[in-house]
């Protein structure tokens, strides 16, 4: 198990690696330069380029861009705020994104987990269809219909809770985002939680498990979910990288200081090393998630522990 | 190791593959066969009087309005009479579809050609209007005959593509950096590579633009700009003026004092009616130091925290501010200004640090010239104000020297390019200098007090500023925020709410709160236009 994990832990290094690599060549590509601007004169875009840097060749600014980020340094913004180091805006913008990626998921878990068990232990009865009914809903309706929908009735007609986000009551006024950024994963996470548990039922297993007399609920969390639980991880390490990584629109609409917008703003500018910033925090985390994912699988189930220890 | 080549394989294919795409992206041109049509009068003559002006300004319903000429409305006035530019030239474009129609016909012919295709190209990130008004203008022209393919990118490639000559007709837009019609003038003069992304070449539009600049006469210099607008826009057809950007808001009914400037920085200082005012501001302040700012928001922010000789009134005239008085000579080429001596600088908790002296303005003007800083301002000294020379006579009496009387020099210096520094404060912050709240000293009426990027910024009362006290009695706005919001339907239900002062509107939301009470259609500087690529094809 060590040795697979630090194959696993070298492999996603390198990946990173040749994923900057490629960020780099695709800024390079990218139409346009971070100072294309109607107030700028040729003569002054060409002190700006050999201010920073721009002027030397890609791979000379990769390598120094990689040594530069060892050392924790991830260059300055050459747009959005001007001359600021990206590492703290990459940081203080990746903390919200992340409370409300959270927060979203844990509310997406729990509602996607229940209703698909709900749905599964109903099979085919009305509370089955309702649950359906439910998840068919969520994926369908984009969040930021949501979002404004919550900010129309919650937060303006009845009050309840804040419109915009409020860095001094953050749990508070980050409930909205979070509850509108959790349906497409609750939907998600149910109907795929239902379709596996209703396989898992019908296998022989459970069959025999049930025909030894286990008791219901015993049966259900730990033969039926346990096996259940293996596919729909699959699922979620994704969902929850998409949610950790901030949602442009979500930010937008609630005024949330998130990564996914820095992001959009940072494309539409040419900001080079805060693009390449979000795309690369976004690549380990999706990396790391993954990485999590696979050992976790392990820790479920038996059976593909044993393979990867004989591999 | 085997998996670990296989990605390397996969992740090089793809950088081949990505790179041979843009080779491909770069063969297909954003430019239409005919490259040279555009150098057929007929050609941009039709294009002009296509275009109805009165219908598209109505339909982008955002207190936008036709434009007239290439000068805006409010723009600049008659040194002599005070009349406005545009009013006193009157409009010097016009819809007409049957002459559009005859000068089509015309063009075909002289061409050669059965139909004319034009690539028209426009920002995508610029705003609803830009695209409403891209839209319309390809039905326009496709109305005469034209083949109007619409190419849609991005603000900064839309720049870049014109730099480099690829387009043939673009939807862009100036912003005026001061008011005189010298800014909107300045661009289209045949070797300003910069900004004359169409080559446009007059020899009598150079020469009408030099003498007005040349000359010292002040009622000449006017006639010689309006002569000079009709050449480029009535007689040569070297751009195409389309529209003057609106802005449609709504302020809270209980305060005032808010000063919309078309052709200069919006004034914020004088506010009064509540002690908390929160206004949405849809982008953030990009940088603080206002030696280095280029966008209207950090300069917004600037004009609150830091002061000039200088400030414009409601009307747009300028009053003395930190100047106490000043003199000048017979001719009006040097100017000797007295700084107040309650002129101080203050930190962000409102401690003095030191009074503000003649030095800090010849150190300002130093260091925005200086290549070092690489402003993008540098010229608002040399080119607007005309600045030859500034010294500090004594501790508080700063005097320039011009290179030839200016008329705009005096309004000129309520801009935040001409604001002084406190320069061993700088040297002390290094790297750091306004990066934050903190790092950064203020001698304006208000104090920044925090900036969260991408969140908000937020300023206090100077109440040891002069003006202040007169203000108190009428109830001056204690703390003002800036709350960045980009979306305009939550801002709506935020103000509703009562939360918020002010409320950005597009769209529909413009008809459904036009009688609201505090609906606001500002007339903004802006002027959009079509770039006319006549003769950038060959370089």
């Amino acid at each position: 198990m060590k040795k697979y994990i630090l194959q696993r832990v070298l492999i996603s290094l390198a990946t990173l690696l040749v994923i900057l690599l490629v960020l780099f060549i695709l800024m390079d590509l990218m139409p346009g330069t971070p100072f294309n601007d109607e107030k700028l004169t040729q003569a002054q875009k060409d002190l700006l380029f050999a201010k920073y840097g721009l002027d030397k060749p890609v791979l000379t600014r990769f390598f120094l861009y990689c040594k530069n980020m060892l050392k924790g340094d991830l260059g300055v913004s050459y747009a959005i705020n001007k001359n600021f180091a990206v590492s703290g805006m990459v940081k203080d913008r990746l903390g919200i994104s992340i409370a409300v990626g959270a927060m979203a998921m844990t509310i997406g878990t729990i509602a996607g987990l229940l209703l698909g068990i709900l749905a599964a232990l109903n099979h085919n009865s009305w509370i089955d269809n309702l649950c359906s009914a439910i998840s068919v809903f969520g994926v369908s309706i984009p969040s930021y219909v949501c979002a404004l929908l919550l900010c129309y009735f919650i937060a303006y007609r009845l009050n309840w809770l804040p419109i915009l986000y409020n860095v001094e009551q953050p749990f508070i006024s980050l409930i909205l985002p979070a509850v509108a950024l959790s349906v497409s994963p609750t939907a998600n996470i149910a109907r795929f939680t239902r379709s596996e548990m209703i396989d898992v039922m019908n296998s022989d297993y459970i069959l025999l498990v049930e025909s030894k007399g286990v008791k219901d609920w015993k049966m259900i969390i730990g033969h039926v979910l346990r096996n259940t639980l293996i596919p729909v991880i699959t699922v979620m390490g994704p969902i929850l990288v998409n949610l950790l990584t901030g949602s442009s629109v979500i930010e937008k609409i609630f005024g949330i200081p998130g990564i996914g917008r820095l992001m959009i703003t940072a494309i539409q500018e040419n900001d080079y090393n805060v693009t390449i910033a979000c795309a690369f925090v976004y690549s380990l985390m999706y990396i790391v998630t993954m990485l999590f994912v696979d050992i976790l699988y392990g820790v479920i189930d038996p059976r593909i522990r044993i393979a990867k220890e004989e591999d | 190791m085997k998996k670990f080549i296989a990605l390397l394989l996969v992740l090089l294919t793809l950088v081949c593959c990505v790179s041979c795409g843009k080779k491909e992206e770069e063969e297909e041109n954003p430019v239409a066969e005919d490259v040279v049509i555009f150098q057929n009068e007929n050609v941009r003559k039709a294009m002009s009087y296509a275009i109805d002006r009165a219908s598209l300004a109505k339909s982008l319903n955002d207190g936008s309005v036709a434009a007239e000429g290439i000068i805006p409305f409010k723009l600049a006035s008659n040194p002599v009479t005070g009349q406005d530019f545009r009013d006193e030239q009157g409009a010097i474009v016009a819809y007409d579809l049957a002459k559009a129609q005859e000068a089509y016909n015309a063009a075909c012919e002289e061409l050669g050609k059965k139909k004319l295709s034009i690539n028209l190209l426009y920002g995508t990130n610029e705003g609803d209007s830009v695209i409403k008004a891209a839209e319309q203008i390809a039905y326009y022209l496709e109305e005469v005959g034209f083949e109007v393919t619409l190419v849609a990118k991005q603000k900064k490639e839309r720049l870049s593509l014109m730099d480099t000559g690829d387009y043939d007709v673009a939807l862009t837009r100036w912003g005026p950096d001061y008011g005189d019609p010298q800014t909107y003038m300045d661009l289209y003069i045949s070797y300003n590579k910069s900004n004359n992304a169409g080559r446009y070449n007059s020899a009598e539009y150079d020469k009408l633009v030099e003498e007005a600049e040349a000359t010292t006469d002040p009622s000449e210099r006017w006639s010689k700009f309006l002569q000079a607008e009709k050449v480029l826009v009535q007689k040569d057809y070297g751009i195409v003026p389309v529209f003057q950007a609106g802005g449609a808001m709504i302020i809270r009914p209980t305060i005032s004092g808010i000063q919309f400037h078309s052709a200069a920085v919006d004034n914020y200082r004088h506010i009064v009616g509540q002690d908390n005012v929160t206004l949405i501001t849809n982008t953030d302040i990009v940088y603080l130091d206002y030696q280095y700012a280029t966008d209207g928001t950090s300069f917004v922010a600037e004009t609150l925290f830091t002061s000039g000789l200088t400030e414009l009134d409601a009307d747009g005239n300028w009053v003395l501010d930190l100047a106490e008085s000043y003199e000048t000579n017979a001719d009006g080429t040097e100017y000797t200004f007295k700084i107040r001596d309650d002129a101080n600088w203050y930190d962000t908790n409102g401690k003095v640090v030191r009074t503000v002296t003649a030095q800090d303005f010849v150190d300002a003007w130093d260091r925005i010239m200086s290549e070092e800083l690489a402003s993008d301002y540098s010229w608002w000294i040399s080119d607007v104000l005309l600045a030859k020379e500034w010294t500090a006579v004594d501790e508080k009496t700063f005097k320039v020297t011009l290179e030839k009387p200016n008329g705009i020099f005096m309004a000129c210096l309520a801009f935040p390019s001409a604001f002084p520094i406190n320069k061993e404060f700088i040297d002390e912050q290094g790297d750091q200098y306004a990066t934050t709240a903190e790092t950064m000293l203020y001698c304006g009426p208000y104090i920044l007090k925090s900036w969260t990027p991408g969140y908000s910024y937020e300023f206090e009362r100077n109440t040891n500023y002069y003006f202040n006290s007169d203000y108190d009695a009428a109830g001056t706005a204690k703390k003002i925020v800036f709350r960045v919001l980009e979306d305009t339907q939550t801002a709506l239900m935020e103000y509703e709410a009562g939360n918020i002062d002010t409320v950005i509107l597009s769209g529909e939301q413009v008809t459904a709160n036009k009688d609201k009470e505090g609906f606001v259609n500002r007339l903004q500087g802006y002027l959009f236009y079509l770039s006319i690529n006549i003769n950038h094809y060959d370089e």
